[in-house]
């Protein structure tokens, strides 16, 4: 930015505007002369100036006259002015009556340091204004960004809203109108059944159940679907909960699957986490599912349930006897519709830890496994330690 | 003369409705059932006009609805009976594939009786369909100006 300024010096006589000249001769300072009114008028029109040094007694308009035009005009009326007087018993009292700071006087002959440090005030008062009016403008644009970055913002918003609900709309329709079929194709199959009767030889009579078999799985892996669709959707509370006591109301959904098993239980201090509390549930619920299922063959099933906190964040683990897996396929683990296991040995739609991984992600952790073929599973979950239980001072 | 019947089944997908009726036939209710495939076809049983005009008057015992059905769907049928001073006290089950909580809450605000799930597990639809056919059209006692249940002496 060009850091020069403006300064106008009106005087008739050509010889003061010299020696005015020679006394403000400073490097960043533009003089620009007018020797009458008219002069001074038409440069204050074109270019904007930091201040005017103004003789009073000049022919034709005076110096006081011209001074009250300038005060008038909206786009000069700001410009301060420094009268120059040779008389100044008889201009003191008219100089007096303009506003205070925005004029000043000098007697001739002038004293050049105090012209100079006069002009010196003025420059630097007009050199602030105008940094300060350049970061006005510079916010003002920066207001307008965040303006239109909201207004942006929004858009997206009712984008996603709209896009939400028709997500919504389509699984509503999904779970009404793609059920419908499977659901005629099991009562069919059993009307079948119950018509033919014995009529039915004893290798077509096998079919029937395996038709509501399939079919019937079918319809699991739609309910599955959407409930793993819906994991993503719903919207979250955030609130302070205790794991154990979410971890024991999924146990009591699961106990009757595991009657009749011998399960050790061992499950150690879990502190406090926040978030949702159904799709925390939903994960433990999920973990233990399959803790459960693939320790089936297990005389003693032994699942553990612990906690590894580090300074950022909690690491749950659920950690089993079972019959793991080929840990090379651990990435693929928490796809969705990923199994490790053939259908008849263990039953299950491979949604369960795609919906955990979309839970935890969405608490903003991690889900991963560990597992040895034929000694177990431990499937890790990591979430952020609530900020202000964070120790201050990381330990070593 | 046409009889009336006991049940209204409204259900708008054949096979639901073939479905549905074969259950209630072993109860034999299925000659007590008209089958009506959408909403404005219960309003004309209802006001016995249109190809009903011939119908027996009087109102059925119960009707069972579907929810979603094309043109006036169930939650509609349901908010005319229930504002209609001589239909208002028919009992009425509503019958649909949603278990969501908003779609449960809803029927009942209407005024429903009653909300029949179907579902996957064919086992669980026929008995859940059974206990309503034996209750609404066998043993409960329908309001003042409904077909009354066969007495036993």
């Amino acid at each position: 930015m060009n850091n020069s300024v403006n300064i106008l010096l009106v005087d008739d006589e050509a010889r003061n505007l010299d020696v005015l000249e020679s006394i403000l001769q400073v490097a960043d300072y533009r003089l620009v002369r007018a020797q009458n009114a008219d002069e001074a008028l038409h440069a204050l029109v074109s270019e904007s100036f930091a201040a005017i040094v103004l003789d009073v007694r000049m022919p034709g308009m005076t110096g006081l006259e011209l001074a009250q035009l300038i005060k008038q005009r909206k786009k000069t009326q700001h410009i301060p002015i420094i009268f120059l007087t040779a008389y100044y018993q008889e201009d003191e009292h008219v100089m007096q009556g303009y506003v205070a700071g925005a004029v000043d006087y000098l007697s001739k002959p002038v004293n050049p340091d105090i012209l100079r440090s006069k002009v010196a005030v003025f420059v630097d008062l007009f050199r602030k204004s105008r940094a300060l009016e350049s970061e006005i403008a510079e916010r003002r644009a920066a207001e307008q960004r965040v303006r239109d970055l909201n207004d942006q913002l929004a858009m997206r918003v009712t984008e996603l809203g709209s896009a939400n609900s028709e997500l919504e709309a389509f699984s509503y329709s999904v779970s009404h109108d793609l059920r419908a079929p499977l659901r005629q194709v099991v009562g069919f199959a059993n009307s079948l059944k119950k018509v033919a009767g014995d009529n039915l030889d004893a290798r077509a009579a096998e079919y029937i159940p395996l038709i509501q078999d399939a079919a019937t799985r079918m319809g699991r892996l739609i309910d599955d679907l959407l409930e793993f669709s819906r994991v993503g959707r719903t919207e979250m509370v955030q609130e302070n909960v205790n794991p154990r006591t979410l971890l024991d109301q999924a146990l009591q959904t699961l106990q009757p699957g595991a009657a009749g098993r011998r399960v050790e239980w061992q499950i150690g201090p879990l502190p406090e986490i926040r978030g949702d509390p159904a799709m925390l549930r939903q994960v433990w619920a999920n973990l233990l599912d399959n803790a459960l299922k693939f320790t089936r063959p297990r005389d003693c099933a032994r699942i553990e349930v612990g906690c590894q906190s580090q300074p950022a964040e909690h690491i749950f683990f659920v950690r089993d006897n079972g019959v793991g897996f080929d840990a090379s396929h651990a990435n693929k683990l928490f796809g969705v519709f990923q199994r490790m296991h053939a259908r008849d040995e263990f039953e299950g739609t491979g949604i369960g830890l795609a919906s955990v991984r979309r839970i935890i992600a969405r608490h903003g952790g991690r889900a991963w496994a560990e597992s040895y073929p034929g000694k177990g599973t431990t499937v890790f979950f990591s979430l952020p330690r609530p900020i202000e239980a964070q120790p201050a001072v990381l330990q070593a | 003369m046409k009889q009336l019947a006991r049940i209204i089944l409204a259900e708008d997908d054949p096979a639901d409705a073939r479905l549905a009726l074969d259950t209630l036939a072993e109860q034999k209710l299925d000659q007590h059932t008209v089958v009506l495939a959408d909403g404005l076809q219960v309003m004309d049983y209802l006001y016995a006009r249109g190809r009903f005009r011939n119908r027996s008057p009087g109102h059925p015992m119960v009707i069972l609805l579907d929810v979603k059905m094309p043109g006036l769907d169930g939650l509609d049928v349901l908010e005319q009976i229930r504002s209609d001073p001589a239909l208002r006290y028919i009992p009425v089950v509503m019958l649909t594939a949603s278990r969501q909580e908003r779609d449960v809450r809803r029927a009942y605000e209407f005024g429903a009786n009653g909300y029949l799930v179907k579902s996957i597990d064919f086992d669980a639809c026929r008995a859940s369909l059974l206990a309503f056919g034996h209750f609404f059209a066998v043993a409960n006692e329908p309001p003042p100006g409904s077909l009354q249940p066969p007495r036993t002496p």
